[in-house]
């Protein structure tokens, strides 16, 4: 009977914990709020607890950082910073194929030279393999 | 009032959004300086030192800038950035564990407290060293709450919580946040 009736007790103070923790942030209903006046009333420990969570809580708003200027001048250089890779890695692909583009393209011709006159000496590839002094530089034609 | 201040600022945050879409730079810079000193208290209580908090800190906008596309604008912007910030905090305390698998983290813990250790001893000071002994469950829920203010609807949103949950993680951090500080002014 006795270890029944301290269980009581425990659960009765457990609940009405619980209800002084919930009542910094719930409505509580009007039963829960008679449960609670009259614990906080008869209840010293209660009553101490109480201050201290209230003190906890004040405290607790206090803790707000402001970050000095550098911080937003640092998100906004890495920002442009991300912008100007970005634009970067859009114009490669546009870069890569006009490259490979001329690429092929002197390949190309270079094959078609060398299919034309044999060999890819200079004096070819310079379009001068004819030239004679004497005919002057009519004589390439 | 507050219903219509809050329903204005969101439309005003969505319309610089819509800017920084666009390419508009003072717009997003806009939306740091109205944002940062928030973002900033979060982080700054996740990871509880300054360097970690003003890294974490611009690597929220930085990601919020990434994923511009990707704000539909449904939860407020205040809201959508501490989800950010919390996930980015959480990430951070979870791969610092890993890496200190040899050792406690109330060892690390401890460092960041020593390291934050001023010559001020004030009641202020002893929550913050204790809320960064706390875990960090219930770290967040705590910050997001009473901190930040949000709501609890709001905070079970951000951290993707049942609201019941985050009223007990609340009840319980802050139970243990007061034996934390109980035993703190107990060493000093």
């Amino acid at each position: 009977m006795n270890s029944l009736y301290k269980y009581g007790i425990m659960k009765n103070k457990r609940k009405q914990h619980r209800l002084l923790y919930n009542s910094f942030y719930v409505q509580l209903s009007k039963k829960q709020k008679i449960i609670l006046e009259t614990a906080l009333k008869d209840d010293l420990s209660l009553q101490k607890e109480k201050q201290e969570l209230f003190k906890i809580k004040s405290d607790l708003k206090k803790l707000k950082y402001q970050p000095d200027e550098s911080f937003e001048k640092g998100i906004m250089q890495r920002i442009k910073g991300q912008v100007v890779n970005d634009a970067i890695a859009i114009t490669k692909p546009v870069f890569n194929a006009m490259a490979f583009s001329g690429i092929a393209a002197i390949i190309l011709v270079l094959f078609s030279i060398y299919q034309q006159d044999g060999s890819l000496t200079f004096d070819i590839l310079t379009g001068v393999s004819g030239y004679s002094p004497a005919l002057g530089l009519f004589s390439i034609f | 009032m507050k219903l219509k201040h809050e329903s204005s600022k969101h439309t005003e945050d969505n319309e610089k959004v819509k800017r920084a879409r666009e390419g508009d730079f003072s717009a997003f810079e806009s939306i740091v300086t109205q944002y940062k000193d928030m973002i900033a208290t979060v982080t700054y209580g996740m990871m509880g030192n300054r360097q970690d908090a003003e890294d974490i800190g611009q690597e929220t906008f930085i990601r919020f800038y990434r994923s511009l596309k990707q704000y539909k604008g449904d939860a407020s912007l205040g809201t959508y950035l501490t989800r950010i910030a919390i996930n980015l905090s959480l990430n951070e305390i979870k791969r610092r564990k890993k890496k200190r698998w040899f050792s406690l983290e109330d060892k690390y813990n401890a460092t960041l407290i020593s390291q934050n250790n001023t010559t001020s001893n004030d009641d202020v000071d002893l929550v913050r060293k204790a809320l960064l002994l706390l875990e960090p469950k219930f770290r967040s829920v705590i910050i997001l709450r009473v901190i930040e203010g949000y709501s609890t609807k709001e905070t079970a949103n951000i951290l993707k919580l049942p609201a019941g949950t985050v009223l007990s993680r609340l009840a319980r951090g802050q139970e243990k946040l007061k034996g934390i500080i109980k035993q703190l002014n107990e060493e000093y």
